[in-house]
């Protein structure tokens, strides 16, 4: 394919969502809701086209550049390219968000704000697009805060709810984090290479992990994991586009692209925090009650797992893991989706033998569920062996403490098996607890995206070995060194630990709620009541102060400055009134007395004339004699 | 001529002059205080008359004092025809209330 088509394809694709976006916002509720939803569509499977377009060309990487800022000797150009990690993510975000929206078209049937609704998913999409194909850290940069925005609009769309608009703050918030130390990387790496491309040599370990401070936040990892259960108040299927294919998969994406500039400690690093996010995440997935906090606790454990990869140096393992998990938790959330359309609730204790009722959901999410669980034959399996492979080669290298690392992820796939049964248990066995509600399967809009994403989980699309997926097309078309392969005893010990957690989660009887492990669980960790003792409660504190002195000081400044100005006015009033007025009013008066005076003289009476003429003459006479 | 009948002259004039006087600042009715000034004329006339004494050949004094009697008799009936008029218009002759003249 020539490169002026490839430069087209890429203008099309990058445009179309913002087109989107800004045509459904201008366009508003002005056209009926079922074709601002078709038109979203319309322009995703245009683009998704065009992606599989792409894909299916397999030609050298593309760069596209040209210079944007400059000034004083320092460029910015704008770029952006097309290579293999660029035409992976191309298929799965307009895949993911194809059905999404068509799920989504009957999920947000009747709502008021429709219009808005598909513009900020384009938004989102557009966003993703744009840190998919983005050619150095800046340009990557401006759309990681666009996907930021969009983010925020989605979690909190409907914001009359408090809870939704409280979470979307918290998702931004935490966001400016990862975004601050992010930007601080930048310009580090700037500072230290001259140029803000993707290098391909370590930089100081600091840069370093900077930069993946943004994926920290943006990905949802230790310790900054706290927005993502929050965020489960936007919509449903914004969490299924959220959780797959947009806003913590753009973490994994930089990951992947700053990947040769972390110095092997900053590698150490980020293996240590995915470990720890995947244990964390997994812990606090068993007792939630929420159908979807189980979800965003699975996402924040597989996002560890994913992290944790990159930081054994397995890229490629990590973005097969992306790829997999994308499908079955975009699964897995549309048929929560169903499920909450058909029970109207989120919360897993008032569900209970939906089997029945909603035979395709309850297909669909057994499916899904078993290959985030890590069931042989389905493609978590496939992708999870590539990272646990990856990571136990990597610790055998270095030994000691490094071992820690596969043993972590090891467990945290246990517990997957663990929560993911339990939640089956709670949803779809048992009795139903409430015998009149007759809940139903939702029309095919939403039922056909969720059967689609189940079929997509199977393995076999994957590799064609069930047990290993080290000869997939995948690998191959990534371009990516793949790792040896881990040892024999690896795939049976992972086969037993979901088979053994799976029977625990099935079996074990519900704790009570008020149990410390089932709170510890439930709190996750109490990591947002110790950000409320640590940062919000000193924060609150300090404003409260700086509000106080601000009343006191200058306020008191400035109506002291007042007060005396006005002190001020009076005397000059005063001496205006005494001084000015009295000298004015002083002529005056001197003026009417000395009238007064002259005018009592001339009574007009002619005999006082005369009386006064002889005085006058007779003092002169005897004046002058 | 004895000098000393000049001098009763004079006082019998004085007096006559500050009657005259005393006429004029305070009888109301402009008519009295017409003969107020007559008074003093003829006081003044008499002063003439007594001082021409000094100047036996020519008697200036009393020349001037027949023009002055003449005068005085005009300047009465013009006063006279001037208190009529005055009369005529604001319909009395009273001086205090003829203060027109502050205006």
């Amino acid at each position: 394919m020539p490169d002026s088509t490839q430069t087209l394809l890429l203008t099309c694709l990058l445009g179309l969502p913002f087109v989107g976006a800004i045509g459904l916002g201008v366009l508003k509720n002005r056209v009926p809701e079922s074709v601002s939803g078709f038109l979203a569509v319309l322009l995703t499977a245009i683009g998704l086209f065009v992606s599989v377009v792409i894909a299916a060309s397999v030609g050298e990487p593309l760069h596209w550049q040209t210079d944007w800022i400059s000034f004083s000797g320092h460029t910015f150009p704008l770029s952006f390219q097309l290579d293999a990690l660029s035409r992976l993510m191309l298929v799965v975000v307009h895949g993911v968000a194809l059905l999404v929206q068509l799920y989504s078209i009957e999920y947000m049937r009747g709502d008021a704000r429709i219009g808005p609704y598909f513009a900020y998913l384009q938004l989102f999409v557009g966003a993703m697009l744009g840190i998919v194909l983005a050619g150095n850290l800046l340009i990557l940069y401006g759309f990681w805060e666009l996907v930021g925005l969009a983010s925020y609009l989605l979690i909190g769309f409907w914001y009359h709810r408090p809870s939704a608009s409280r979470a979307a703050t918290k998702a931004f918030l935490m966001n400016r984090i990862g975004d601050a130390a992010f930007l601080l990387g930048i310009l580090l790496t700037y500072i230290q290479t001259g140029s803000v491309d993707f290098g391909t040599q370590p930089l100081t370990t600091a840069a370093g992990l900077c930069l993946f401070m943004g994926c920290v936040a943006k990905s949802a990892q230790f310790p900054l994991l706290t927005w993502l259960p929050d965020a489960m108040e936007g919509p449903t299927p914004v969490s299924a586009l959220l959780h797959a294919a947009t806003m913590v998969a753009a973490g994994i994406v930089l990951l992947a692209r700053i990947h040769p500039m972390l110095s092997s400690d900053a590698l150490t690093v980020v293996a240590a925090i995915g470990t720890a996010t995947a244990l964390w995440g997994g812990f606090s997935a068993l007792f939630q009650l929420d159908i979807k906090r189980v979800l965003a606790f699975s996402t924040v454990s597989q996002l560890g797992l994913m992290v944790a990869a990159m930081g054994t140096g397995n890229v490629s393992g990590a973005l097969f893991h992306l790829l997999t998990h994308a499908c079955f938790k975009a699964g897995l959330f549309l048929a929560a989706g169903s499920i909450i359309h058909a029970v109207h609730t989120q919360d897993m204790r008032a569900m209970g033998g939906l089997r029945k009722a909603l035979p395709y959901t309850f297909a669909a999410y057994v499916i899904c569920a078993a290959a985030l669980a890590g069931v042989p034959l389905l493609s978590g399996f496939l992708s999870k062996e590539v990272v646990l492979g990856g990571a136990v080669v990597w610790a055998a290298q270095r030994g000691g403490l490094a071992m820690l690392v596969p043993v972590g992820l090891l467990i945290s796939s246990g517990l997957t098996a663990v929560y993911m049964a339990r939640q089956l248990r709670l949803v779809f066995w048992g009795e139903p607890t409430d015998a009149e509600m007759i809940p139903h399967e939702p029309g095919w809009l939403m039922r056909g995206p969720v059967l689609l994403l189940a079929i997509l989980s199977v393995g076999v699309w994957f590799s064609i070995n069930p047990l290993s997926a080290h000869h997939s097309p995948f690998f191959a078309q990534m371009h990516l060194p793949v790792l040896p392969e881990g040892p024999v005893w690896l795939a049976p010990l992972s086969i037993a630990l979901v088979l053994v957690g799976g029977w625990l989660g099935f079996r074990l009887r519900e704790p009570a709620t008020d149990s410390k492990l089932a709170l510890a669980s439930f709190h996750y960790g109490y990591l947002d009541q110790l950000y409320q003792r640590l940062f919000v409660n000193p924060t609150r504190a300090l404003a409260n102060f700086l509000h106080r002195a601000d009343q006191r000081a200058v306020d008191g400044l400035v109506n002291g400055f007042g007060i005396g100005t006005v002190l001020l006015a009076h005397i000059a009033a005063f001496i205006d009134r005494i001084g000015v007025d009295g000298v004015v009013n002083g002529a005056g008066k001197l003026a009417v007395g000395v009238g007064q005076l002259t005018r009592s003289v001339q009574g007009g009476r002619v005999q006082t004339y005369i009386a006064t003429a002889v005085a006058v003459v007779l003092f002169l006479l005897w004046w002058i004699l | 001529m004895n000098p000393s009948l000049s001098y009763s002259l004079l006082f019998v004039a004085a007096a006559l002059f500050s009657i005259g006087l005393a006429v004029v600042i305070t009888k109301r009715h402009a008519v009295v205080v017409l003969m107020g000034i007559e008074l003093m004329l003829n006081a003044v006339n008499l002063n003439l008359v007594a001082f021409s004494q000094y100047d036996p050949s020519r008697l200036q004094g009393q020349v001037f004092s027949l023009f002055v009697m003449i005068v005085a008799a005009a300047e009465a009936a013009v006063a006279l025809a001037l208190i009529i008029q005055v009369y005529r218009h604001v319909k009395t002759v009273v001086l205090d209330e003829l203060t027109d003249l502050k205006q």
